[in-house]
Protein backbone atom coordinates (compact mmCIF):
# COMPACT_ATOMS: atom_id res chain seq x y z
CA UNK A 1 0.00 0.00 0.00
CA UNK A 2 1.48 3.33 -1.30
CA UNK A 3 1.96 6.29 1.81
CA UNK A 4 1.98 8.84 -0.13
CA UNK A 5 -0.48 9.85 -2.15
CA UNK A 6 -1.34 8.89 -5.40
CA UNK A 7 -0.25 11.34 -8.15
CA UNK A 8 -2.61 12.18 -10.42
CA UNK A 9 -1.62 13.18 -14.18
CA UNK A 10 -3.25 14.97 -16.50
CA UNK A 11 -4.27 15.63 -20.04
CA UNK A 12 -3.33 19.08 -21.95
CA UNK A 13 -4.10 19.42 -25.50
CA UNK A 14 -3.67 23.07 -25.54
CA UNK A 15 -1.78 26.08 -23.23
CA UNK A 16 -5.15 26.87 -22.31
CA UNK A 17 -5.91 23.44 -21.12
CA UNK A 18 -2.94 23.59 -19.04
CA UNK A 19 -3.77 26.05 -17.16
CA UNK A 20 -6.72 24.93 -16.26
CA UNK A 21 -5.46 21.45 -15.17
CA UNK A 22 -2.96 23.25 -12.83
CA UNK A 23 -5.43 25.49 -11.86
CA UNK A 24 -7.93 22.53 -10.79
CA UNK A 25 -5.25 19.99 -8.74
CA UNK A 26 -3.49 18.47 -11.36
CA UNK A 27 0.17 16.79 -9.76
CA UNK A 28 1.34 16.19 -13.21
CA UNK A 29 0.52 17.72 -16.63
CA UNK A 30 1.27 15.47 -19.78
CA UNK A 31 1.14 17.04 -23.80
CA UNK A 32 2.75 16.84 -26.60
CA UNK A 33 4.07 18.42 -30.16
CA UNK A 34 1.89 19.27 -32.74
CA UNK A 35 2.85 16.75 -35.27
CA UNK A 36 3.24 13.20 -35.91
CA UNK A 37 5.11 12.30 -32.62
CA UNK A 38 2.33 12.72 -30.70
CA UNK A 39 -0.42 9.71 -30.24
CA UNK A 40 -3.15 12.70 -30.52
CA UNK A 41 -2.04 14.67 -33.77
CA UNK A 42 -5.42 15.77 -34.54
CA UNK A 43 -5.93 19.71 -36.50
CA UNK A 44 -5.09 22.55 -34.32
CA UNK A 45 -4.34 20.54 -31.13
CA UNK A 46 -1.24 20.63 -28.88
CA UNK A 47 1.85 22.53 -28.64
CA UNK A 48 4.59 24.29 -31.19
CA UNK A 49 8.05 23.76 -29.78
CA UNK A 50 7.88 27.48 -28.39
CA UNK A 51 4.49 26.71 -26.60
CA UNK A 52 5.82 23.59 -25.03
CA UNK A 53 8.47 25.25 -23.41
CA UNK A 54 6.84 27.87 -22.19
CA UNK A 55 4.28 25.03 -20.69
CA UNK A 56 6.82 23.19 -19.04
CA UNK A 57 7.85 26.78 -17.75
CA UNK A 58 4.69 27.08 -16.58
CA UNK A 59 4.31 23.86 -15.03
CA UNK A 60 7.90 24.08 -12.52
CA UNK A 61 6.21 27.38 -11.73
CA UNK A 62 3.03 26.18 -10.36
CA UNK A 63 4.57 22.81 -8.59
CA UNK A 64 2.96 20.74 -11.61
CA UNK A 65 5.40 18.14 -12.98
CA UNK A 66 5.93 18.17 -16.94
CA UNK A 67 5.56 14.92 -18.77
CA UNK A 68 5.76 15.31 -22.63
CA UNK A 69 4.62 12.51 -24.80
CA UNK A 70 6.85 11.39 -27.63
CA UNK A 71 4.30 8.41 -28.34
CA UNK A 72 4.15 6.89 -31.81
CA UNK A 73 6.53 4.66 -33.65
CA UNK A 74 9.22 6.83 -35.87
CA UNK A 75 9.27 6.35 -39.60
CA UNK A 76 11.72 3.53 -41.07
CA UNK A 77 14.83 5.39 -41.93
CA UNK A 78 13.86 8.42 -40.41
CA UNK A 79 13.51 9.71 -36.52
CA UNK A 80 14.75 12.45 -36.99
CA UNK A 81 11.65 14.52 -35.99
CA UNK A 82 11.35 11.87 -33.13
CA UNK A 83 14.77 12.50 -31.85
CA UNK A 84 14.45 16.37 -32.46
CA UNK A 85 11.65 17.00 -30.16
CA UNK A 86 13.33 14.34 -27.14
CA UNK A 87 16.12 16.63 -27.32
CA UNK A 88 13.50 19.91 -27.13
CA UNK A 89 12.71 18.33 -23.78
CA UNK A 90 15.96 17.58 -22.25
CA UNK A 91 17.08 21.41 -23.46
CA UNK A 92 13.27 22.76 -21.99
CA UNK A 93 13.54 20.56 -18.88
CA UNK A 94 10.70 18.20 -18.69
CA UNK A 95 10.01 15.86 -15.82
CA UNK A 96 9.80 13.28 -18.21
CA UNK A 97 9.38 12.07 -21.98
CA UNK A 98 7.09 9.68 -21.98
CA UNK A 99 7.76 7.06 -24.96
CA UNK A 100 7.11 3.46 -26.73
CA UNK A 101 9.73 2.92 -29.60
CA UNK A 102 13.26 1.18 -28.50
CA UNK A 103 15.36 2.83 -30.87
CA UNK A 104 14.18 6.47 -29.31
CA UNK A 105 14.42 5.04 -25.70
CA UNK A 106 18.28 3.93 -26.96
CA UNK A 107 18.81 7.24 -28.33
CA UNK A 108 17.28 9.28 -24.96
CA UNK A 109 19.28 7.07 -22.51
CA UNK A 110 22.41 7.43 -24.57
CA UNK A 111 21.99 11.25 -25.35
CA UNK A 112 20.29 12.47 -22.26
CA UNK A 113 20.92 10.12 -19.08
CA UNK A 114 19.39 12.20 -16.91
CA UNK A 115 16.36 12.82 -18.65
CA UNK A 116 13.42 10.88 -17.34
CA UNK A 117 11.89 8.21 -19.15
CA UNK A 118 8.22 6.75 -18.96
CA UNK A 119 6.79 3.76 -21.07
CA UNK A 120 3.82 5.11 -23.06
CA UNK A 121 0.85 2.67 -22.44
CA UNK A 122 1.43 2.62 -26.86
CA UNK A 123 4.39 -0.16 -25.67
CA UNK A 124 1.62 -1.89 -24.01
CA UNK A 125 4.14 -3.52 -21.73
CA UNK A 126 1.52 -5.68 -19.38
CA UNK A 127 4.49 -8.14 -17.31
CA UNK A 128 7.21 -8.21 -15.45
CA UNK A 129 10.09 -9.52 -17.48
CA UNK A 130 8.76 -6.77 -20.25
CA UNK A 131 9.12 -4.14 -17.81
CA UNK A 132 12.34 -5.35 -16.41
CA UNK A 133 13.60 -5.34 -20.37
CA UNK A 134 12.57 -1.97 -20.46
CA UNK A 135 14.18 -0.66 -16.90
CA UNK A 136 17.57 -2.98 -18.04
CA UNK A 137 18.15 -1.63 -21.45
CA UNK A 138 16.82 2.02 -21.16
CA UNK A 139 16.46 3.24 -17.65
CA UNK A 140 12.56 3.66 -17.61
CA UNK A 141 11.51 4.54 -14.41
CA UNK A 142 7.67 4.28 -15.01
CA UNK A 143 5.45 2.35 -17.00
CA UNK A 144 2.38 3.36 -18.08
CA UNK A 145 0.16 0.15 -18.13
CA UNK A 146 -2.06 -0.77 -20.34
CA UNK A 147 -6.16 -0.92 -20.03
CA UNK A 148 -6.15 -4.63 -20.38
CA UNK A 149 -5.22 -5.81 -17.03
CA UNK A 150 -7.02 -6.82 -13.67
CA UNK A 151 -6.45 -4.95 -10.38
CA UNK A 152 -5.08 -8.66 -9.15
CA UNK A 153 -2.74 -8.27 -12.61
CA UNK A 154 -1.43 -4.72 -11.54
CA UNK A 155 -0.53 -5.71 -8.18
CA UNK A 156 1.26 -8.72 -9.04
CA UNK A 157 3.06 -6.58 -11.66
CA UNK A 158 3.99 -3.81 -9.17
CA UNK A 159 4.92 -7.07 -6.49
CA UNK A 160 7.47 -8.44 -9.39
CA UNK A 161 9.07 -4.67 -10.17
CA UNK A 162 8.94 -2.83 -7.20
CA UNK A 163 11.44 -0.32 -8.66
CA UNK A 164 9.89 0.53 -11.71
CA UNK A 165 6.70 3.03 -10.73
CA UNK A 166 3.72 2.07 -12.35
CA UNK A 167 0.56 4.73 -14.18
CA UNK A 168 -3.01 3.16 -14.52
CA UNK A 169 -5.59 5.28 -17.00
CA UNK A 170 -8.27 6.01 -14.27
CA UNK A 171 -10.57 8.28 -16.39
CA UNK A 172 -11.45 8.83 -20.24
CA UNK A 173 -11.87 7.53 -23.43
CA UNK A 174 -11.15 3.62 -24.28
CA UNK A 175 -9.01 2.26 -26.39
CA UNK A 176 -9.79 -1.55 -26.79
CA UNK A 177 -6.85 -2.99 -28.18
CA UNK A 178 -3.92 -3.92 -27.05
CA UNK A 179 -2.77 -0.53 -27.65
CA UNK A 180 0.06 0.60 -29.76
CA UNK A 181 -1.33 -2.51 -32.05
CA UNK A 182 -4.29 -1.75 -33.74
CA UNK A 183 -4.30 -1.15 -37.03
CA UNK A 184 -8.27 -0.81 -38.01
CA UNK A 185 -8.12 2.71 -38.57
CA UNK A 186 -5.17 2.57 -40.22
CA UNK A 187 -6.82 0.02 -42.65
CA UNK A 188 -9.91 2.32 -43.06
CA UNK A 189 -8.05 5.44 -43.84
CA UNK A 190 -4.22 4.54 -44.77
CA UNK A 191 -3.44 6.68 -41.88
CA UNK A 192 -1.87 5.15 -38.86
CA UNK A 193 -3.10 5.85 -35.25
CA UNK A 194 0.43 4.52 -34.01
CA UNK A 195 2.73 5.59 -36.67
CA UNK A 196 0.82 9.07 -37.46
CA UNK A 197 -0.95 9.75 -33.96
CA UNK A 198 -4.72 9.76 -35.06
CA UNK A 199 -7.16 7.13 -34.59
CA UNK A 200 -9.76 8.12 -36.97
CA UNK A 201 -8.28 11.26 -38.35
CA UNK A 202 -11.00 14.41 -38.71
CA UNK A 203 -10.34 14.00 -42.00
CA UNK A 204 -11.64 11.15 -43.22
CA UNK A 205 -14.59 11.18 -40.51
CA UNK A 206 -18.16 12.26 -41.60
CA UNK A 207 -21.44 12.79 -40.05
CA UNK A 208 -24.39 12.49 -41.94
CA UNK A 209 -28.49 13.16 -40.76
CA UNK A 210 -31.18 11.78 -41.81
CA UNK A 211 -33.99 13.46 -40.15
CA UNK A 212 -33.27 12.44 -36.15
CA UNK A 213 -30.63 9.74 -37.52
CA UNK A 214 -26.90 10.41 -37.79
CA UNK A 215 -24.38 7.90 -39.45
CA UNK A 216 -20.77 7.73 -38.94
CA UNK A 217 -18.35 6.99 -41.29
CA UNK A 218 -14.33 6.90 -41.70
CA UNK A 219 -13.31 7.01 -44.82
CA UNK A 220 -15.81 4.65 -46.32
CA UNK A 221 -16.71 2.40 -43.94
CA UNK A 222 -19.92 2.91 -42.00
CA UNK A 223 -19.22 2.86 -38.64
CA UNK A 224 -22.45 3.57 -36.89
CA UNK A 225 -25.71 4.23 -36.90
CA UNK A 226 -27.60 6.61 -33.52
CA UNK A 227 -31.63 6.50 -33.74
CA UNK A 228 -33.39 9.43 -32.61
CA UNK A 229 -32.08 10.64 -28.99
CA UNK A 230 -29.60 7.97 -28.80
CA UNK A 231 -26.18 9.46 -27.14
CA UNK A 232 -23.18 8.97 -30.08
CA UNK A 233 -19.98 7.63 -28.98
CA UNK A 234 -16.67 8.45 -31.04
CA UNK A 235 -16.37 7.44 -34.70
CA UNK A 236 -13.17 4.81 -34.19
CA UNK A 237 -13.91 1.67 -35.89
CA UNK A 238 -13.72 -0.48 -32.42
CA UNK A 239 -16.99 1.28 -31.17
CA UNK A 240 -19.03 0.87 -34.31
CA UNK A 241 -21.93 -1.18 -34.60
CA UNK A 242 -22.05 -4.26 -37.25
CA UNK A 243 -23.89 -6.84 -38.70
CA UNK A 244 -23.08 -10.13 -37.43
CA UNK A 245 -24.89 -13.38 -37.85
CA UNK A 246 -27.76 -11.27 -39.13
CA UNK A 247 -28.21 -9.09 -35.74
CA UNK A 248 -26.36 -5.43 -35.72
CA UNK A 249 -24.15 -5.20 -32.85
CA UNK A 250 -21.24 -3.59 -31.02
CA UNK A 251 -18.74 -5.82 -32.35
CA UNK A 252 -15.66 -4.92 -30.15
CA UNK A 253 -17.25 -2.61 -27.35
CA UNK A 254 -19.89 -0.87 -26.41
CA UNK A 255 -19.59 3.23 -26.96
CA UNK A 256 -18.37 4.21 -22.72
CA UNK A 257 -16.11 5.74 -20.79
CA UNK A 258 -13.86 4.35 -18.01
CA UNK A 259 -14.18 5.83 -14.85
CA UNK A 260 -12.46 3.90 -12.18
CA UNK A 261 -12.56 6.59 -9.26
CA UNK A 262 -14.57 3.29 -6.96
CA UNK A 263 -11.37 1.51 -7.63
CA UNK A 264 -8.87 4.68 -6.40
CA UNK A 265 -8.01 2.30 -3.16
CA UNK A 266 -7.77 -0.62 -4.78
CA UNK A 267 -5.19 1.19 -7.03
CA UNK A 268 -3.49 2.30 -3.67
CA UNK A 269 -3.15 -0.94 -2.41
CA UNK A 270 -1.73 -2.18 -5.39
CA UNK A 271 1.04 -0.23 -5.18
CA UNK A 272 0.14 2.13 -8.06
CA UNK A 273 2.18 5.00 -8.04
CA UNK A 274 0.24 7.49 -10.33
CA UNK A 275 -3.32 7.78 -11.99
CA UNK A 276 -3.63 8.99 -15.26
CA UNK A 277 -6.96 11.14 -16.97
CA UNK A 278 -7.21 10.25 -20.73
CA UNK A 279 -8.20 13.50 -23.15
CA UNK A 280 -5.80 15.36 -24.53
CA UNK A 281 -8.31 16.26 -27.25
CA UNK A 282 -10.75 17.30 -24.69
CA UNK A 283 -11.94 20.93 -24.09
CA UNK A 284 -10.98 22.73 -20.83
CA UNK A 285 -14.69 22.14 -19.35
CA UNK A 286 -13.83 18.15 -19.19
CA UNK A 287 -10.52 18.82 -17.93
CA UNK A 288 -11.48 21.03 -14.97
CA UNK A 289 -14.73 19.22 -14.08
CA UNK A 290 -12.84 15.74 -13.93
CA UNK A 291 -9.19 16.87 -12.30
CA UNK A 292 -11.21 18.15 -9.55
CA UNK A 293 -13.81 15.33 -8.97
CA UNK A 294 -10.28 12.70 -8.90
CA UNK A 295 -8.39 14.96 -6.37
CA UNK A 296 -11.22 14.87 -4.20
CA UNK A 297 -11.48 11.37 -4.43
CA UNK A 298 -7.92 10.99 -3.94
CA UNK A 299 -8.15 12.72 -0.65
CA UNK A 300 -10.67 10.41 -0.07
CA UNK A 301 -13.80 13.10 -0.17
CA UNK A 302 -17.16 11.38 -1.53
CA UNK A 303 -17.92 12.57 -4.94
CA UNK A 304 -20.65 12.83 -6.99
CA UNK A 305 -20.11 10.27 -10.11
CA UNK A 306 -22.96 12.41 -11.87
CA UNK A 307 -20.82 15.18 -12.27
CA UNK A 308 -18.50 13.73 -14.55
CA UNK A 309 -21.33 12.03 -16.48
CA UNK A 310 -22.11 14.54 -19.66
CA UNK A 311 -18.55 13.77 -20.48
CA UNK A 312 -18.26 10.31 -21.29
CA UNK A 313 -18.81 8.78 -24.06
CA UNK A 314 -22.39 8.16 -25.10
CA UNK A 315 -23.04 8.99 -21.19
CA UNK A 316 -22.03 5.49 -20.02
CA UNK A 317 -19.27 4.51 -17.68
CA UNK A 318 -17.00 1.27 -16.68
CA UNK A 319 -14.33 0.40 -14.59
CA UNK A 320 -13.35 -1.69 -17.56
CA UNK A 321 -10.75 -4.60 -17.18
CA UNK A 322 -9.73 -3.22 -13.95
CA UNK A 323 -12.71 -5.55 -12.55
CA UNK A 324 -12.48 -8.50 -14.46
CA UNK A 325 -14.99 -7.20 -17.01
CA UNK A 326 -15.07 -4.65 -20.48
CA UNK A 327 -18.60 -3.48 -19.62
CA UNK B 1 -21.26 21.63 -15.17
CA UNK B 2 -23.76 19.18 -16.87
CA UNK B 3 -26.28 20.46 -19.09
CA UNK B 4 -29.35 19.02 -20.09
CA UNK B 5 -30.22 19.29 -23.92
CA UNK B 6 -33.60 20.82 -24.38
CA UNK B 7 -35.07 21.49 -28.00
CA UNK B 8 -37.92 23.88 -26.73
CA UNK B 9 -35.54 26.58 -25.29
CA UNK B 10 -35.78 30.47 -25.56
CA UNK B 11 -32.72 30.51 -28.25
CA UNK B 12 -34.82 28.88 -30.07
CA UNK B 13 -38.14 31.47 -29.81
CA UNK B 14 -35.15 34.27 -30.57
CA UNK B 15 -34.61 32.47 -33.57
CA UNK B 16 -38.09 32.38 -34.63
CA UNK B 17 -38.86 36.02 -33.76
CA UNK B 18 -35.70 36.72 -35.86
CA UNK B 19 -37.27 35.07 -38.98
CA UNK B 20 -39.24 38.23 -39.93
CA UNK B 21 -36.29 40.32 -40.15
CA UNK B 22 -34.75 40.49 -43.72
CA UNK B 23 -31.28 39.26 -43.72
CA UNK B 24 -29.64 42.82 -44.89
CA UNK B 25 -30.57 44.29 -41.60
CA UNK B 26 -29.18 41.98 -39.22
CA UNK B 27 -26.00 41.92 -41.82
CA UNK B 28 -25.61 45.88 -41.16
CA UNK B 29 -26.36 45.46 -37.55
CA UNK B 30 -23.86 42.62 -37.01
CA UNK B 31 -20.95 44.11 -39.06
CA UNK B 32 -19.63 45.97 -36.45
CA UNK B 33 -19.85 43.05 -33.53
CA UNK B 34 -18.00 40.77 -36.75
CA UNK B 35 -15.26 43.58 -37.29
CA UNK B 36 -14.78 43.69 -33.27
CA UNK B 37 -14.22 40.40 -33.61
CA UNK B 38 -12.05 39.92 -36.11
CA UNK B 39 -9.93 42.46 -34.66
CA UNK B 40 -9.52 41.26 -31.38
CA UNK B 41 -10.02 37.35 -31.94
CA UNK B 42 -7.98 36.83 -34.82
CA UNK B 43 -4.67 37.41 -33.89
CA UNK B 44 -5.27 35.36 -30.80
CA UNK B 45 -6.00 32.18 -32.67
CA UNK B 46 -2.44 31.80 -33.69
CA UNK B 47 -1.01 29.19 -35.76
CA UNK B 48 -3.62 27.06 -34.82
CA UNK B 49 -5.90 27.48 -38.05
CA UNK B 50 -2.90 27.82 -40.62
CA UNK B 51 -2.35 25.84 -43.39
CA UNK B 52 -6.36 25.44 -43.56
CA UNK B 53 -8.69 26.98 -45.60
CA UNK B 54 -12.48 26.97 -46.09
CA UNK B 55 -15.78 28.28 -44.93
CA UNK B 56 -17.14 26.58 -41.70
CA UNK B 57 -21.07 27.48 -41.13
CA UNK B 58 -22.22 28.17 -37.50
CA UNK B 59 -26.29 27.76 -37.86
CA UNK B 60 -28.02 28.00 -34.43
CA UNK B 61 -30.72 25.45 -34.29
CA UNK B 62 -34.02 27.63 -35.71
CA UNK B 63 -32.45 30.60 -36.42
CA UNK B 64 -32.76 32.37 -39.94
CA UNK B 65 -29.12 33.25 -40.05
CA UNK B 66 -25.84 31.46 -39.64
CA UNK B 67 -22.10 32.99 -39.10
CA UNK B 68 -20.22 32.23 -41.93
CA UNK B 69 -16.56 31.49 -40.97
CA UNK B 70 -14.18 32.19 -43.60
CA UNK B 71 -10.67 30.72 -42.35
CA UNK B 72 -7.99 31.34 -45.20
CA UNK B 73 -4.57 29.74 -43.68
CA UNK B 74 -4.72 31.46 -40.52
CA UNK B 75 -6.63 34.99 -41.51
CA UNK B 76 -10.52 35.04 -40.70
CA UNK B 77 -13.18 36.55 -42.09
CA UNK B 78 -16.77 36.49 -40.21
CA UNK B 79 -20.63 37.21 -41.68
CA UNK B 80 -23.72 36.59 -41.13
CA UNK B 81 -25.80 34.60 -43.98
CA UNK B 82 -28.99 32.97 -44.70
CA UNK B 83 -28.83 29.42 -42.76
CA UNK B 84 -29.72 26.76 -45.42
CA UNK B 85 -27.75 23.26 -46.36
CA UNK B 86 -23.99 22.94 -46.33
CA UNK B 87 -23.68 23.21 -49.80
CA UNK B 88 -25.92 25.97 -49.99
CA UNK B 89 -24.35 28.27 -47.72
CA UNK B 90 -20.95 27.41 -49.55
CA UNK B 91 -19.55 25.23 -45.98
CA UNK B 92 -16.78 22.67 -46.10
CA UNK B 93 -18.11 22.44 -42.65
CA UNK B 94 -20.80 23.16 -41.00
CA UNK B 95 -21.99 22.98 -36.83
CA UNK B 96 -25.70 23.19 -36.08
CA UNK B 97 -27.01 23.34 -32.28
CA UNK B 98 -29.09 25.10 -30.05
CA UNK B 99 -27.80 28.64 -28.79
CA UNK B 100 -27.69 27.29 -25.58
CA UNK B 101 -25.64 24.70 -26.82
CA UNK B 102 -23.15 27.19 -28.33
CA UNK B 103 -22.80 29.37 -25.96
CA UNK B 104 -22.46 26.81 -22.93
CA UNK B 105 -19.06 25.58 -24.89
CA UNK B 106 -17.61 28.71 -24.69
CA UNK B 107 -18.10 28.42 -21.11
CA UNK B 108 -14.97 26.81 -18.47
CA UNK B 109 -18.40 25.63 -16.54
CA UNK B 110 -19.78 24.05 -19.65
CA UNK B 111 -20.46 21.63 -22.33
CA UNK B 112 -17.18 20.38 -24.11
CA UNK B 113 -17.41 19.80 -27.60
CA UNK B 114 -16.98 16.17 -27.50
CA UNK B 115 -19.74 16.35 -24.74
CA UNK B 116 -22.19 17.66 -26.61
CA UNK B 117 -21.14 15.83 -29.73
CA UNK B 118 -22.34 12.41 -27.26
CA UNK B 119 -25.71 14.24 -26.02
CA UNK B 120 -26.82 15.12 -29.58
CA UNK B 121 -26.93 18.30 -29.24
CA UNK B 122 -24.36 19.26 -31.84
CA UNK B 123 -24.26 18.10 -35.41
CA UNK B 124 -21.07 18.36 -37.59
CA UNK B 125 -21.43 18.07 -41.61
CA UNK B 126 -18.40 18.07 -43.70
CA UNK B 127 -14.82 18.76 -43.33
CA UNK B 128 -14.62 17.89 -39.62
CA UNK B 129 -10.84 18.74 -39.44
CA UNK B 130 -12.00 22.64 -39.79
CA UNK B 131 -14.46 22.29 -36.96
CA UNK B 132 -12.06 20.44 -34.58
CA UNK B 133 -9.20 22.61 -35.12
CA UNK B 134 -11.57 26.16 -34.92
CA UNK B 135 -12.98 24.87 -31.98
CA UNK B 136 -9.47 23.96 -29.91
CA UNK B 137 -8.18 27.72 -31.74
CA UNK B 138 -11.10 29.68 -29.89
CA UNK B 139 -11.06 27.49 -26.53
CA UNK B 140 -6.89 28.14 -26.48
CA UNK B 141 -7.80 31.86 -27.50
CA UNK B 142 -10.04 32.01 -24.42
CA UNK B 143 -12.81 33.38 -26.73
CA UNK B 144 -15.90 33.43 -24.70
CA UNK B 145 -19.32 35.31 -24.57
CA UNK B 146 -17.19 38.49 -23.21
CA UNK B 147 -15.56 38.75 -26.54
CA UNK B 148 -18.47 39.04 -28.04
CA UNK B 149 -20.27 42.32 -25.97
CA UNK B 150 -16.72 43.71 -25.87
CA UNK B 151 -17.09 43.73 -30.10
CA UNK B 152 -20.25 45.36 -29.49
CA UNK B 153 -20.07 49.10 -30.34
CA UNK B 154 -20.24 52.24 -27.92
CA UNK B 155 -22.61 52.96 -26.37
CA UNK B 156 -24.49 49.41 -26.46
CA UNK B 157 -21.11 47.77 -25.53
CA UNK B 158 -20.91 49.61 -22.08
CA UNK B 159 -24.74 48.95 -21.22
CA UNK B 160 -24.36 45.36 -22.32
CA UNK B 161 -23.27 43.82 -19.13
CA UNK B 162 -26.02 45.02 -17.51
CA UNK B 163 -28.32 43.86 -20.37
CA UNK B 164 -26.93 40.58 -20.30
CA UNK B 165 -27.62 40.07 -16.59
CA UNK B 166 -30.98 40.81 -17.37
CA UNK B 167 -31.09 39.01 -20.24
CA UNK B 168 -29.83 36.33 -18.16
CA UNK B 169 -32.90 36.35 -15.53
CA UNK B 170 -34.78 36.21 -18.03
CA UNK B 171 -33.50 33.41 -19.87
CA UNK B 172 -32.99 31.35 -16.82
CA UNK B 173 -36.95 31.79 -16.56
CA UNK B 174 -38.14 31.25 -19.93
CA UNK B 175 -36.05 27.90 -19.75
CA UNK B 176 -37.94 26.40 -17.10
CA UNK B 177 -41.25 27.65 -18.08
CA UNK B 178 -40.61 26.19 -21.64
CA UNK B 179 -39.24 22.87 -19.91
CA UNK B 180 -42.44 22.43 -18.24
CA UNK B 181 -44.50 22.89 -21.57
CA UNK B 182 -41.80 20.53 -22.92
CA UNK B 183 -42.08 18.23 -20.79
CA UNK B 184 -46.14 18.04 -20.69
CA UNK B 185 -46.24 18.04 -24.59
CA UNK B 186 -43.82 14.78 -24.51
CA UNK B 187 -45.35 12.58 -21.61
CA UNK B 188 -47.77 11.17 -23.57
CA UNK B 189 -45.30 10.10 -26.18
CA UNK B 190 -43.19 8.93 -23.49
CA UNK B 191 -45.70 6.77 -21.70
CA UNK B 192 -46.73 5.64 -25.42
CA UNK B 193 -42.93 4.51 -26.05
CA UNK B 194 -42.82 2.51 -22.45
CA UNK B 195 -45.43 0.48 -23.33
CA UNK B 196 -44.03 0.17 -26.89
CA UNK B 197 -40.61 -0.85 -25.22
CA UNK B 198 -42.09 -3.13 -23.34
CA UNK B 199 -44.10 -4.68 -25.57
CA UNK B 200 -40.77 -5.54 -27.58
CA UNK B 201 -39.50 -6.91 -24.66
CA UNK B 202 -42.12 -9.48 -24.04
CA UNK B 203 -42.06 -10.31 -28.37
CA UNK B 204 -38.49 -10.62 -27.86
CA UNK B 205 -38.12 -12.87 -24.94
CA UNK B 206 -41.22 -14.66 -26.26
CA UNK B 207 -39.19 -15.78 -29.17
CA UNK B 208 -36.62 -16.58 -27.64
CA UNK B 209 -38.29 -19.17 -25.19
CA UNK B 210 -39.61 -20.48 -28.82
CA UNK B 211 -36.11 -21.02 -30.37
CA UNK B 212 -34.98 -22.51 -27.48
CA UNK B 213 -38.02 -25.20 -27.53
CA UNK B 214 -37.54 -26.07 -30.89
CA UNK B 215 -34.01 -26.43 -30.64
CA UNK B 216 -34.21 -28.70 -27.83
S1 LIG C 1 -9.89 1.72 -33.34
FE1 LIG C 1 -10.28 1.68 -31.16
S2 LIG C 1 -8.86 0.12 -30.36
FE2 LIG C 1 -8.12 0.74 -32.37
S3 LIG C 1 -6.65 2.41 -31.96
FE3 LIG C 1 -8.66 3.34 -32.37
S4 LIG C 1 -9.56 3.62 -30.33
FE4 LIG C 1 -7.90 2.13 -30.10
Amino acid sequence: MNAVPMELVCPAGTPAALDAAIEAGADAVYFGFRDRTNARNFPGLNFSPKELAEGIETCKRRGARPMIAINTYPDAGDDSLWRRNVDICAEAGAGAVILCDMGLAGYATKKHPDLRLHLSVQASASNAPSVRFYRDAFNIRRVVLPRVMTVEEIAALTAAVPDVETEVFVFGGLCVMAEGRCSMSGYATGISPNKDGACSPASHVRYEEQGEIMTSRLGSFTLNRFGAGEAAGYPTPCKGRYRVHGREMHLFEDPCSLDATPLLPAFAKAGVTALKVEGRQRGKAYVAQVVKNLKAAIAGQVTDPSASRAFMEAGGATTGVYSGTWH
Amino acid sequence: MSQSVRTFSPGLLVGLLLRPVPLGVLRIAARPVMDGLIRDLGPRLGDRLSGLKGRLAIVPTGHPVAVAIDIDDGALDLDLIEADTREAMGAVAAVRAPLETLTAMLDLEGMDGDASFFARALHIEGDTSLVMALRYALEDAGAGVDDITGAVPWPFGAALPHAMRVGQRIHDAASRDLATVQDAILAPVRTELARQEARMARMESQMQRTQRRRAS
